[in-house]
């Protein structure tokens, strides 16, 4: 990397700053709102911090919005938690399985498997959602976390990344593998999965953050205010008949929501950038 | 300690044939290697050894036992790898010692069993270390010491030193004698380079497309080739071959000239006449002012100790220019100039004689 001297550098710390700041902005002014009492918030947006931070934390994760159904928000981090650990989880060992099999073992039709998995990447999850509900409505998995876990656990795009990942594994290391006496789930074990712990972490925090997010499905799947995720409680609450939308304990449920994903990318920092830039072999 | 043998193998991938008939022993305690340019089986027949591939046909014995369809950890061989094959999240110790563990043999055996092969490979200091921080000649005596911990029954090596420099190349070559000398266990090794083959090898095999071209001591390959073949690929600068005529006892160029020192009698064909072909490696023509055969310099290459001079023969045939150049090695102090014409003799006794038709030596 070239070191800047002087004024470049200074220009660029500019032009940094000002990036962070954009992006900061909105998570600011958040927090502020979450700070004042819900009549100060009607027509106007502040721009200081009022009196009623703490308060307000306190009420959303205890109470909750009372006329939302009065779920605290504890409640629903801990179901969007279930369900983004569910889908990250599953994703990764249903996409590391597949590939394994797929790069790894010999067998009739491999091609065609692979060429199956990577054609569903091309279509959005939003195509299939009427029949993948038809389906969850048959195996009574509205309301459970089977329900927002099970519908969304395969990925193609693990798959592939894990594919491409196995195929830089040299043919001589399975070939020593075998002489050495291990068979399939020692050398999956022993070799393939301590070799793609950085790709699995990096493929861990982006899974994550996805299921997290996720806004469209739990909103179909779910009808009981106890299954609630915290994204989509979010939109329950600003949408309530006959009452004005609560704004300062919304932003407090907001910036509670994003608190998970955060501390994932950051406590996975380190791992994750390696998964992205280092080949370990 | 075992011998290995192999009985009519074939072997085919996608109706290609690589490997054809291939019946083979490899005694017991012995170093073979086998021989040959790229592509001509001898890396599928270590892997079908190794169990890594599977035989069309043919059976494989190691010791008694009849291993063709075995898996090849139940083979008892341990194999080298040209690129190593560490594994490059564990450090040296549990390179070493991972096959012992496979197959659930105590920490305090593979403690022992490990260290031991350490000390025999100067590897002491680098148990803690990753693969990475290790150096190609290092790397390389790893992979040896996870073959030796096993204590089979055959080693394999593919090709091992290919990836190392020259001067590298050279020790662990010494060091893999010693090694072979210490531990007495059959092995087979496989690679193109002739240096290696003459020099590690009991006995050597030499193949070509799928087939033996020969199997014996690297003297009989070198000074008895049994082909045109063998005595091209053995030796460096290959063999000169030239065409030549024998009748009532000598051996003439194309161009008349008799050779005096190559007598059909010294080479047992007395009995032959008519076109043969004459193989002369060039440290067998000798520089002489006297001597019969007339060669036009083409290139010198100086290699220190040796000059190496590419030579045409003065009045060889025109079209055949090329082939019946000849390689001649002179005395690193002889630096003939190119285009000089210089004068040599064959040594006596030395020669080989092929038929032209077969290119299989002549007896």
């Amino acid at each position: 990397m070239v070191e800047k001297k002087g004024l470049g550098r200074a220009l660029s710390h500019a032009v940094l700053l000002f990036g962070a700041a954009i992006v900061l902005f909105p998570l600011y002014v958040a927090l502020v709102a979450t700070s004042h009492s819900y009549d100060v918030l009607i027509g106007t947006t502040p721009l200081w911090f009022g009196q009623e931070l703490i308060k307000n934390f306190t009420t959303v994760l205890t109470q909750g919005l009372k006329a939302a159904g009065g779920i605290p928000v504890w409640v629903m981090m801990g179901n969007s938690l279930i369900m983004a650990l569910g889908i990250a989880l599953g994703k990764i060992a249903i996409s590391i399985t597949a590939a394994y099999a797929i790069v790894f073992f010999r067998f009739r039709g491999r091609e065609l498997c692979f060429v199956l998995i990577f054609i569903t990447l091309m279509m959005p999850v939003e195509v299939r959602i009427v029949p993948t509900f038809q389906v969850a409505a048959n195996l009574n998995f509205i309301d459970s976390y089977a329900g927002l876990i099970l519908p969304l656990i395969a990925s193609a795009t693990a798959t592939f990344l894990y594919r491409q990942m196995f195929m830089t594994i040299p043919q001589e290391l399975l070939e020593a593998a075998r002489i050495d006496g291990a068979g399939p789930w020692r050398f999956f074990v022993d070799v393939v999965l301590p070799l793609s712990r950085t790709n699995t972490a990096a493929l861990f925090v982006v899974l994550f953050i996805y299921g997290w997010n996720q806004y469209l499905w739990p909103l179909l799947v779910t009808n009981q205010e106890s299954m609630y995720t915290v994204v989509m409680g979010i939109q329950r609450m600003v949408n309530i008949p006959d009452a004005v939308p609560e704004w300062n304990l919304i932003m407090a449920v907001a910036l509670l929501g994003m608190l998970p994903p955060l501390l994932v990318v950051l406590g996975m920092q380190k791992l994750f950038v390696r998964g992205l830039v280092e080949t370990e072999k | 300690m075992a011998n290995v043998r192999l009985i009519n193998i074939d072997k085919t991938f996608n109706k290609n044939k690589v490997l054809s008939g291939l019946n083979l022993e490899v005694p017991d305690g012995s170093f073979m290697v086998m021989v040959g340019p790229s592509g001509c089986g001898k890396s599928t027949a270590l892997r079908c050894i190794a169990g890594l591939e599977e035989v069309t046909s043919g059976t494989i014995m190691i010791g008694d036992k009849d291993v063709t369809h075995m898996e090849p950890k139940d083979r008892n061989i341990a194999m080298v790898f040209q690129n190593y094959a560490l594994y490059p999240h564990m450090n040296v110790y549990d390179n070493i010692t991972y096959g012992l563990k496979v197959r659930g043999i105590p920490a305090d055996e593979r403690k022992r069993r490990a260290l031991e092969a350490a000390k025999l490979l100067g590897l002491d200091g680098l148990l803690e270390r990753m693969p990475r921080q290790l150096s190609g000649g290092q790397r390389q005596r790893v992979a040896m010491g996870r073959a030796i911990v096993r204590e089979p029954s055959v080693f394999l090596f593919d090709e091992p030193l290919s990836n190392l420099d020259a001067n590298l190349r050279n020790q662990m070559r010494i060091e893999l004698r010693r090694l072979h000398q210490r531990l007495a266990t059959t092995s087979i090794y496989v690679t193109h380079d002739q240096v290696e083959a003459m020099t590690l090898a009991e006995k050597i095999l030499v193949l070509r497309a799928g087939h033996i071209e020969q199997y014996g001591t690297p003297d009989d390959v070198y000074l008895r080739p049994a082909s045109v073949f063998v005595a091209q690929f053995m030796g460096s600068p290959s063999m000169n071959i030239v065409r030549a005529k024998a009748e009532g006892g000598n051996i003439f160029l194309p161009d008349g000239t008799k050779l005096s020192g190559v007598q059909a009698a010294d080479i047992n064909i007395s009995g032959r006449s008519g076109d043969i072909l004459l193989g002369l490696r060039s440290e067998d023509l000798i520089f002489d002012p006297e001597g019969d055969i007339h060669v036009t310099v083409d290139i010198v290459e100086a290699l220190g100790s040796d000059t190496l001079a590419y030579c045409r023969p003065l009045s060889a045939n025109p079209e055949k220019q090329e082939s019946s150049s000849v390689i001649v090695r002179l005395q690193g102090s002889q630096r003939p100039a190119s285009g000089d014409v210089i004068r040599l003799t064959a040594r006596k006794g030395h020669g080989h004689v092929f038929d032209t038709e077969t290119q299989l030596r002549c007896l």
